[in-house]
């Protein structure tokens, strides 16, 4: 799992999934999120929080597989991201995904784009 | 008697004007008296009039009275004024009272009346008061009318007429005092309030800068009891003194902090350095009285502690407008002056002075302090140089002697108690050679560590630090001299030993894979160090010490060197493990003369490794090298390093140790892949009989085998054998019976024949020379008949309607007889007959608590399940022998077959079935689910629905991992992919204990409620169609999820 944050706009990070890195230094290639690598996830978000970068947009493209210890990750993302008033949303999650989104309700707590402009806009 | 004075005629005119005159001309209490006793007496005639001012804020009255008033008089009439206004309504007139004979009047004086009768010769006895009141009804004062002068009575009707006119004349009056002094109340009052202002303001300038003073105080006495530097303290003061007073250049004298005195200017404002300098001659010159000496002005050193920093040049006439010198004293001692120099100020305030004063106290107790600080350390110091060891000279800064210390005269050989003089020691350095070294030192102030020089068969080693005070002003250089000879000899043997360790630590590290190679450099090594060319090591190896590596010395040539007692000197450090070292070999008492080789000196000593005795080292001197000597300190420094040639060693063996073992594994690896895929990986799919199939492998891997032979009639031929013999070459033989079974049974269909030619085929090949005892059995799923025969194998069980008996023929193992005469029989089975093959190991198993299993187990085993299928039956036999084995060695294959009759099966027939044991690791989560992937797109589920079925599978194997097997690594997880026409089955089973009931059933609906398993438990049941979990299978449970094959249009998923 490689991971890529970046800083888009005040302090809103944006941050970027991707099974290896193109060479362009930029993660690519499709993902599991599972039970095997989610506590790598897990430690990669909580350090943003540590950081107090409480404003995430999670660049889901390249997720093309969660588990329920993926979705557990985000939630709890989410929930501390709301507990110190900030805020995560879900970029361009894959059709499957959505639809695992959707049967656990999880898409009525997280807010889930389509264009990081939206997203954007919806943590400023 | 002249003639009274004719009454004036009323005019309203006349009246007019009074009134006028009030709001016009009377600024003042007094004038307005004036008017209205004009008023009375040009408008009515009346000069004796009689007026009292009251103040209404105050209890004061002001009388203008020329005729005696008693005050009770007075006093009635207030009070009846008062009771009138308190009852008056606003528009009711002004009353008067008119007394018509004072003689009968209570409130009369009669001794005043009478005064004032004999003085006007007259008795007037009626009197008019009328009350000044103010506009709101205020009485302002009172009018008393009567007529002595005129020596007339006002007469009641007299007045009756006048009276409107007099009333309105005397309102009038009131009025306008009235609004006198409301007037001269507010002058008054802001009058006060501006002086009560520019006291407030005076107090508050006061007290801000006694809170100035205080509070620079406090901080700075707190800073200044910290602070352990004059320069420090006098900053600090100064910079206390700034913030009260904000001079412009203050200038503090020290006397004797530093030779000649210290002048520390702080220049606040910018001057030119004529004001300056001006300033330093003034506190020089205050200074003079008090110092016993006199001053040289050139030699006191000038320091800047704060110059302000300006662009503009300073203007040439500033001058000094005041200054004040306050004088710094600690104990009648005159520590130094303070000056204070002002432009602006004329002169420095008392307050300035006594904060000032307050100043010069803390920085004269702060100084005070630090120079008694620096005597006690300056003893205690000089106390301990002289107790010192290393030689101490100290210099001063223009180069005087301060001190030797009794060490350094010793070293440079002085004699104890002569006065040594600074030539002497100069002397001494040119002796040295260092003289100018020293020069150089001393003038550039760079120091030097650990010089050495020679001096009178000693090393002296010289180190020269110049020394400075707390505020680095530099008071001398230090010369400390010290005696290296003893550290100079060790510390050239530490660092030889040092770079042999090195040596010796990198060529173990380039030669650690091969002993022999290692050993032989490392004795080269060796015998380098100790600068001989005769040697050995021996290595232990199984008991005994084996000679590795020699040079020139074999083992039969130094065993020959004894002790006198016949012990050769080798047995001797063998026993007690203990370095020999004989040196002059030939003339030792000790050792046995006679010897192959003669021996100047010889070195025997053990290698160890940590605390075992490993190896021995030889070292040898022949009588020829005679200009050769093992010296001790190499011996000593081959000592230190033996230990190391004993890790390499042991290193190097056990190296090889492992080479070997690698090659073990490996070998067993390959023979279990081997094995594994000579197995079956599908049991054949048959409509009215379950099959089913284990093979447990011991350890060391076995020659066990099973196999499914479809045969040409349609038949399924059965195989279980058990090859003699273990590891590769039984694997290779299975291989080779596998290919000899299927190319050649395929079209036979008697057991019999089957055996017959396997036999025939056996014995002929030379290369096999093996028995194999095999089981063979054919079914006919259609008539269900089973016919078998046996080749010396363990007989095959058979179960029907309650009851167990033997399937078995007569007949040797494969290859061990020409002619192996082997028969068949038959049997027809019914609905729910089963039929097991096992191999020996099934029914002779023994774990470690000396449990057995035997046939009854087996039967028992078998009873129990037998309403099972034939698949579910071997994985319950499978899990017995888990717990059965748990912990114990497993020491023969378990292998077994299983067969039942199952007509009503009929639908329930998978078509493919794929198992897969995996360990209880997160990594195994994601194999299983590509396996799912493979298996679920291959028969033609979309790609979603592969996607949930995954998932679903995925949320079960993480509760088993999780829950079942609470995170441990090693357990067994076992999954089969059932593939129907119309559905994927996959069951899943663990052996752990039971999860618990909650975590697998879906009861919350709502994120929230999700904890833990939860939200695995609702999404497998969202994902698929059928969920079912049966537990309590000795151990474990077992879960199956179902999803169904909608062939043709495929339906999202909501």
């Amino acid at each position: 799992m490689k991971i890529h944050k970046v800083i888009c706009e005040k302090d809103i990070i944006k941050i970027l999934i991707g099974a290896e890195l193109s060479d362009d230094n930029l993660p690519k290639g499709n993902m599991e999120l599972d039970i095997e690598n989610q506590s790598q996830f897990v430690e990669e978000i909580n350090d943003l929080f540590v950081e107090e970068h409480i404003r995430v947009i999670l660049d889901m493209r390249y997720i093309n597989y969660i588990d329920s210890s993926g979705l557990w990750a985000l939630f709890e993302g989410y929930k501390t991201a709301s507990q110190k008033k900030g805020k995560l949303v879900l970029l361009n999650p894959t059709q499957d995904v959505k639809r695992v989104l959707d049967i656990t309700k999880m898409s009525s707590k997280i807010q889930i784009f389509e264009s990081e402009e939206e997203a954007l806009e919806a943590l400023q | 008697m002249p003639p009274l004075p004719l009454r004036p005629k009323f005019s309203k005119r006349k009246l007019d004007i009074c009134c006028k005159s009030f709001s016009e001309k009377g600024q003042s209490a007094e004038e307005l008296v004036r008017l209205l006793k004009n008023g009375l007496a040009t408008v009515f005639g009346y000069r004796d009039s009689d007026i009292i001012l009251y103040d209404p804020t105050s209890t004061t009255k002001t009388s203008y009275v020329h005729h005696t008033i008693s005050e009770k008089e007075i006093q009635w009439i207030v009070e009846q004024t008062k009771e009138w206004a308190l009852f008056a309504t606003a528009d009711q007139a002004i009353p008067h009272w008119y007394i018509d004979d004072r003689t009968h009047w209570i409130h009369t004086d009669p001794d005043q009346l009478r005064q004032d009768c004999n003085h006007y010769s007259w008795h007037c006895r009626d009197q008019l008061f009328i009350p000044i009141l103010s506009e709101e009804r205020y009485m302002l004062g009172l009018v008393r009318l009567q007529e002595w002068a005129d020596k007339r009575l006002l007469t009641e009707k007299k007045i009756r007429t006048q009276l409107p006119h007099l009333m309105t004349l005397v309102h009038k009056m009131g009025c306008a005092l009235d609004n006198v002094s409301i007037h001269q109340k507010i002058e008054l009052l802001v009058a006060e309030k501006h002086s009560l202002k520019q006291r407030i303001q005076q107090d508050m300038r006061d007290l801000d800068r006694r809170l100035l003073e205080l509070t620079v105080l406090y901080d700075t006495s707190n800073a200044l009891s910290h602070s352990l530097s004059y320069s420090q303290v006098v900053a600090l003061g100064m910079e206390a003194i700034y913030k009260v007073l904000k001079f412009d250049v203050g200038a503090v004298f020290l006397v004797d902090f530093v030779t000649g005195g210290e002048i520390i200017t702080r220049i606040n404002t910018p001057v030119e350095s004529e004001f300056v300098k001006k300033a330093h001659a003034n506190v020089l010159a205050a200074c003079m009285p008090f110092l016993k000496r006199k001053l040289d002005i050139n030699r006191v050193r000038v320091t800047m502690g704060y110059h302000i920093r300006s662009n503009s040049t300073p203007s040439s006439d500033i001058i000094i407008q005041s200054f004040a010198n306050i004088p710094i004293l600690f104990k009648e001692e005159l520590l130094g002056m303070l000056n204070m120099c002002s432009i602006e100020k004329t002169s420095f305030s008392k307050n300035d002075l006594t904060f000032l004063h307050t100043m010069a106290n803390q920085l004269a107790s702060h100084l005070g302090r630090l120079k008694m600080m620096r005597k006690i350390e300056k003893s205690k110091v000089s106390a301990l140089l002289k107790s010192m060891n290393e030689g101490i000279i100290m210099l001063g800064v223009e180069s005087t002697l301060e001190f030797i210390n009794p060490a350094a005269k010793k070293l440079l050989a002085y004699e104890d108690n002569t006065k040594v003089l600074l030539e002497d020691i100069w002397q001494t350095f040119k002796k040295l050679e260092i003289e100018t070294l020293v020069h150089r030192c001393i003038q550039d102030g760079k120091n030097i560590s650990s010089y050495e020089v020679p001096y009178k068969n000693q090393i002296l080693l010289l180190d020269i630090t110049k020394v400075n005070d707390t505020e680095q002003h530099k008071i001398g250089t230090v010369i400390v001299l010290r005696d290296a000879t003893k550290s100079h000899h060790t510390n050239r043997i530490n660092s030889r030993r040092l770079e042999v360790i090195s040596r010796l630590n990198m060529i173990i590290k380039s030669f650690s894979a091969d002993l022999d190679d290692l050993l032989t450099v490392v004795l080269e090594f060796i015998l380098g160090v100790a600068n001989v060319e005769t040697g050995a090591i021996q290595v232990l190896q199984e008991g005994v010490f084996v000679t590795k590596v020699h040079s020139n010395f074999p083992d039969k040539i130094f065993n020959s060197y004894r002790f006198k007692n016949g012990q050769p000197i080798v047995k001797y450090v063998i026993d007690n493990q203990q370095l020999v070292f004989i040196e002059n070999y030939r003339n030792s008492p000790n050792v046995h003369s006679y010897s192959k080789v003669a021996l100047e000196e010889y070195v025997c000593m053990p290698i160890m490794a940590k605390n075992d005795f490993i190896g021995i080292v030889h070292l040898a001197r022949k009588a020829e090298d005679l200009d050769r000597r093992i010296a001790e300190d190499d011996v000593t420094t081959i000592a230190t390093i033996t230990p190391l040639i004993g890790t390499a060693i042991r290193n190097a063996f056990l190296y090889q140790e492992t080479l070997e073992k690698q090659k073990l594994e490996q070998e067993l690896r390959v023979a279990n892949e081997i094995q594994n895929k000579l197995l079956p990986e599908h049991l054949p799919q048959l409509s009215k009989v379950s099959l089913g199939a284990i093979s447990l492998p011991a350890r060391v891997i076995g020659g066990d085998y099973y196999d499914f032979i479809k045969l040409q009639d349609g038949n399924l031929g059965i195989v279980i054998a058990d090859i003699v013999g273990k590891g590769i070459p039984a694997g290779l033989f299975m291989a080779m019976l596998k290919s000899i079974l299927h190319t050649h049974l395929v079209p036979i269909s008697s057991p019999k024949q089957a055996l017959t030619q396997l036999n025939t085929l056996l014995i002929r090949d030379r290369v096999i020379s093996k028995y194999v005892p095999l089981f063979y059995g054919i079914l006919n799923p259609v008539t269900n008949v089973f016919t078998y025969a046996n080749a010396g194998h363990e007989p095959a069980l058979y179960f029907s309607k309650g009851q167990f008996s033997d399937l078995d023929t007569d007949g040797f193992p494969l290859g061990s007889l020409e002619n192996g005469n082997y028969e068949e029989k038959s049997i027809q089975l019914s609905d729910h007959d089963w039929i097991l093959l096992f191999t020996d190991g099934v029914i002779e198993a023994r774990n470690e608590k000396k449990d057995s299993f035997d046939h009854i187990q087996l039967k028992n085993l078998l009873k129990k399940s037998s309403q099972s299928d034939a698949d579910s039956f071997v994985g319950t036999v499978a899990a017995y022998f888990k717990t059965f084995y748990h912990l114990s060695k497993q020491h023969d294959d378990l292998t077994m077959v299983a067969l039942k009759i199952d007509v009503s099966k009929k639908n329930n027939t998978p078509l493919k079935t794929t198992k897969k044991t995996v360990l209880s690791t997160k990594q195994a989560v994601k194999e299983i689910r590509n396996l799912c992937h493979n298996i679920a797109t291959e028969m033609g589920f979309d790609e979603s629905t592969v996607f949930n079925i995954k998932l679903a599978l995925n949320e079960a194997h993480a509760n088993i991992i999780e829950h079942a097997y609470e995170g441990r690594l090693d357990e067994e997880i076992v999954f089969k992919f059932l593939v129907y026409e119309d559905r994927l089955d996959i069951k899943i089973r663990d052996f752990g204990p039971d999860i618990e009931k909650k975590t697998t059933k879906s009861r919350a609906e709502h994120l929230d409620q999700l904890e833990g398993s939860g939200l695995g438990i609702f999404l497998i049941h969202s994902l698929v169609d059928k969920v079912e979990y049966t537990s309590g299978i000795s151990p474990g449970s077992e879960l199956i999820i179902s999803k169904k094959l909608t062939k043709g249009v495929q339906h999202e998923n909501p």
